[in-house]
């Protein structure tokens, strides 16, 4: 099985190579939430937290939680900015992000302070259908991912 | 006595024998379902749960699949996490694809009619392609002495009692008067005392939940009673089900439990005798005098961390817990309330602060 097989995989979007968000971005505001790759592999979510609408923060640091079953992690930033609105009705839904990641599962919105970091991103048809095929690869290879 | 009303055919349910609901950790493990634990363990003890449509026939006021707690039963969690329902056969042929990472499975019953009866037909087919150590976390009120020698001669080596409350009154206030209750203290002891004389010392094991209202000088003297019976005691954490009758009270106190850990660790394994425990006047544990040089490092090291470990049945080998229910007891968020792992440098630290150790031996 691939990764195609199992999973939507959004070229239009950019992709996080490093915590495994995938980002709407708009201009300097991008919307961003989980692959299908991690919300599945992360279990069943039952709680999320986030940082306050406002906050300032750096790539890679963290601005909220997100708790599943069987796994707790932080929510890194995939770009550097400032946090303009949180998905609250997450907190009562956690998971809609294993049930629509790409939609209703969306975790921030957030405006940008430094565009040239997008460069970091995954984007376009072939790269993104490559970096998704490795990664579920490495997960699989890591016991992640159910066997049929 | 099981109402007859209970032995009804459902085979054209999703029921058991056929059917199973496995821990979302074993699913996991068995990559039955994608996931991940927080940190990185290995993990191999598998637990099976029956499953009926009617459910279990007990009421216990803290339990996930207590009769009255609202919701369908193929709904409701049991200690908080979903538990996956599976095909049995399906489910063996896995482990036996996987046995080379197994350390224990369990088969946990539930009081239903048919319990006895399915609990005997999976532990054959189990047993039939798979060598892995094999626990049954039994229900008293579905056996007598001649099933439960029936287990032990299909090779399943360990018997588990869920009695959870460690004295006669809590036992009755959560599981006897309840609104559908029918639990027996006698019941259950004669139970753990039919398994004891069959299966042997150091083979039954007695669940012991802290938090449901008893003291920790009864949690005590059920320590030194399972001891002296050469029974081991499984200590378990309260953690409220959500819409249970007990959905509103809290854990334990993480400096009670932890002190009780430490202490159930220091009688089994250090003889620490009960006049060297004491009690405040609402039966908690005060301070530990003991003057045993062995006892004193033992507490001052916290023994490397074993007393804070999964109590669990053991691996094939019996040099490990086998069964270590990552996650069981608590959240991934919260700390570690009992370790699936041997606690690490920093683990360490954090349980010397939780313990309130200068307090415990000043």
């Amino acid at each position: 099985m691939t990764a195609k097989d199992k999973y939507d995989i959004r070229t239009d979007l950019y992709f996080d190579p490093v915590n495994h968000f995938w980002l709407d971005i708009k201009g300097s505001v991008a919307t961003f939430g989980m692959s299908p790759l991690t919300q599945e592999t992360s279990g069943s979510f039952v709680a999320i937290q986030f940082a306050e609408s406002g906050t300032g923060f750096k790539k890679n640091e963290g601005i909220g939680t997100v708790e599943a079953e069987k796994h707790v992690g932080p929510i890194k930033a995939p770009l550097s900015g400032k946090i303009l609105t949180v998905n609250s009705e997450l907190i009562n839904k956690p998971r809609m992000i294993n049930e629509d990641p790409y939609g209703q599962g969306w975790l921030m919105e957030i405006e940008l302070s430094d565009l040239s970091e997008i460069d970091q991103l995954i984007s376009g048809e072939k790269e993104v259908n490559d970096w998704f095929e490795s990664e579920f690869e490495k997960f699989n290879e890591k016991g992640w991912i159910a066997q049929p | 006595m099981i109402p007859l009303e209970t032995v009804q055919q459902e085979t054209e349910k999703k029921v058991s024998p056929d059917f199973v609901r496995i821990s979302m950790a074993s699913a996991i493990a068995l990559r039955l379902r994608s996931g991940r634990f927080s940190r990185d363990f290995e993990f191999g003890g598998i637990n099976l749960l029956l499953n009926y449509e009617n459910g279990c026939l007990s009421d216990c006021g803290y339990c996930g699949l207590a009769r009255t707690r609202p919701g369908d039963y193929e709904d409701k969690s049991f200690i908080r996490v979903e538990w996956p329902m599976v095909e049995t056969d399906q489910l063996i042929d896995r482990m036996a694809e996987h046995e080379d990472k197994l350390t224990r499975l369990c088969i946990s019953m539930v009081t239903h009619g048919r319990a006895y009866k399915d609990t005997y037909d999976i532990t054959k087919r189990l047993r039939a392609k798979v060598k892995t150590p094999l626990s049954l976390l039994i229900a008293p009120p579905t056996l007598n002495e001649e099933k439960l020698q029936s287990f032990k001669d299909l090779g399943v080596d360990m018997i588990g009692v869920g009695l959870d409350a460690v004295s006669e009154k809590v036992f009755k206030q959560h599981r006897t008067d309840v609104p559908n209750g029918s639990l027996r203290w006698d019941n259950y002891w004669n139970i753990i005392n039919a398994s004891r004389r069959i299966f042997g010392p150091w083979k039954v094991n007695i669940h012991t939940v802290v938090g449901l209202g008893e003291t920790d000088l009864d949690l005590v003297d059920m320590f030194y009673h399972l001891k002296d019976n050469e029974i081991l005691a499984y200590l378990f954490n309260f953690n409220p089900e959500e819409d249970s009758r007990m959905g509103d009270w809290v854990s334990p106190h993480i400096t009670r439990w932890r002190r009780i850990q430490l202490v159930k660790h220091l009688i089994e394994n250090y003889n620490l005798q009960k006049k060297d425990i004491e009690f405040n006047s609402d039966g908690g544990i005060e301070r530990i005098s003991a003057e045993g040089n062995d006892i004193q490092i033992a507490i001052q090291s916290l023994d490397q961390g074993l007393p804070f470990m999964t109590n669990g049945c053991p691996n094939e080998a019996g040099t490990e817990v086998g069964c270590t229910r990552p996650y069981g007891s608590y959240r991934p968020s919260e700390s570690f309330r009992d370790f699936p792992f041997q606690p690490e440098t920093d683990d360490l630290k954090l349980i010397r602060k939780e313990l309130a150790l200068d307090e415990l031996i000043k």
